[in-house]
């Protein structure tokens, strides 16, 4: 997990991390991601991650979107590409990818099932 | 809210120059319009995201210098109209009368999913999900007309 470390992806509004949680990396979104191009920012993090995490074989990574107040469709484009190359891979090379969601939050309880469209049995969803 | 009680339906009327940090607040004001007028807070949620996506298309792409959104209460249809209307060159109209019929066909997931695969392997810089976005996550159905060199973009939501 060491070599996992990744600076963090900064923006205005919001901030998106790579922490280790009981033994399994954790990507952690917090805030509220509106400006214009997120997909710029937040792609090149995720696949640097992803990178890593296949360099590595590490077999599952948490997404954790607890405190990420809204995304637009610029960021979810940044997540539907992270999970399409998860897609691309060899089925034996895929990791899974817990997704964590606010049931409070609506956009949260709406959309993010849907990317368990992409990676078919490799998405968990667990709401809290 | 006092409009509402008066005369059984609550509107909004906002005209703004295309200025990208004028959508958030615009959002916001949007969802908190919604939220004293109904009392549905994830309507208002989902409201907030369509706004959210089509003032984004309407700041990223207008031909002139005003955007006009417009939020109506229709009490008697149980409805919340939503329309945003900016300057269209012909060659935008073209591709968005394209897209529109693309989002209404099939189901929202459907729709919603395919766009998904076509944003990965764009290369202009664009995501093309707010649309089809708008109909699955915030279960909306979405039209488009046009006035002149002017789009208005509608987006209907029911009353539950």
């Amino acid at each position: 997990m060491a070599a996992l470390q990744i600076d963090p992806c900064t923006m205005e509004k919001a901030k998106v991390v790579i922490q280790e949680t009981g033994g399994v990396p954790e990507i952690v979104f917090t805030g509220i991601i509106d400006m214009s191009d997120p997909y710029a920012i937040i792609y090149p993090f995720l696949n640097a991650i992803h990178k890593k995490l296949v360099e590595q074989s590490i077999p599952e990574v948490r997404c954790n979107f607890m405190n990420l107040e809204f995304i637009n469709s610029s960021g979810i484009k940044a997540l539907v590409s992270w999970l399409s190359a998860i897609s691309d891979m060899p089925k034996n090379k895929q990791y899974v990818t817990k997704i964590v969601y606010n049931k409070s939050i609506t956009w949260q309880t709406t959309g993010l099932k849907t990317l368990v469209y992409l990676v078919p049995d490799k998405i968990i969803l667990e709401g809290q | 809210m006092a409009e509402q009680n008066r005369t059984g339906i609550g509107f909004v009327n906002i005209t703004f120059g295309p200025c990208w940090n004028y959508v958030a607040v615009i959002r916001s004001f949007l969802q908190n319009f919604v939220a004293v007028s109904v009392p549905d807070h994830q309507l208002a949620d989902k409201i907030s995201l369509a706004v959210s996506e089509l003032l984004e298309n309407a700041v990223k792409y207008t031909s002139k210098n005003e955007i006009d959104v417009n939020l109506r209460i229709i009490t008697e249809n149980k409805q919340i109209e939503v329309t945003v209307s900016n300057g269209l060159t012909e060659e935008q109209r073209k591709t968005l009368e394209k897209e529109i019929k693309e989002i209404n066909t099939g189901t929202p997931l459907e729709a919603y999913l395919n766009k998904m695969r076509q944003a990965t392997t764009r290369t202009d810089g664009k995501s093309g999900l707010g649309l089809a976005r708008i109909r699955h996550d915030a279960n909306a159905e979405l039209s488009m007309e046009m006035k002149d060199t002017l789009v208005i973009m509608k987006a209907l939501f029911d009353i539950t």
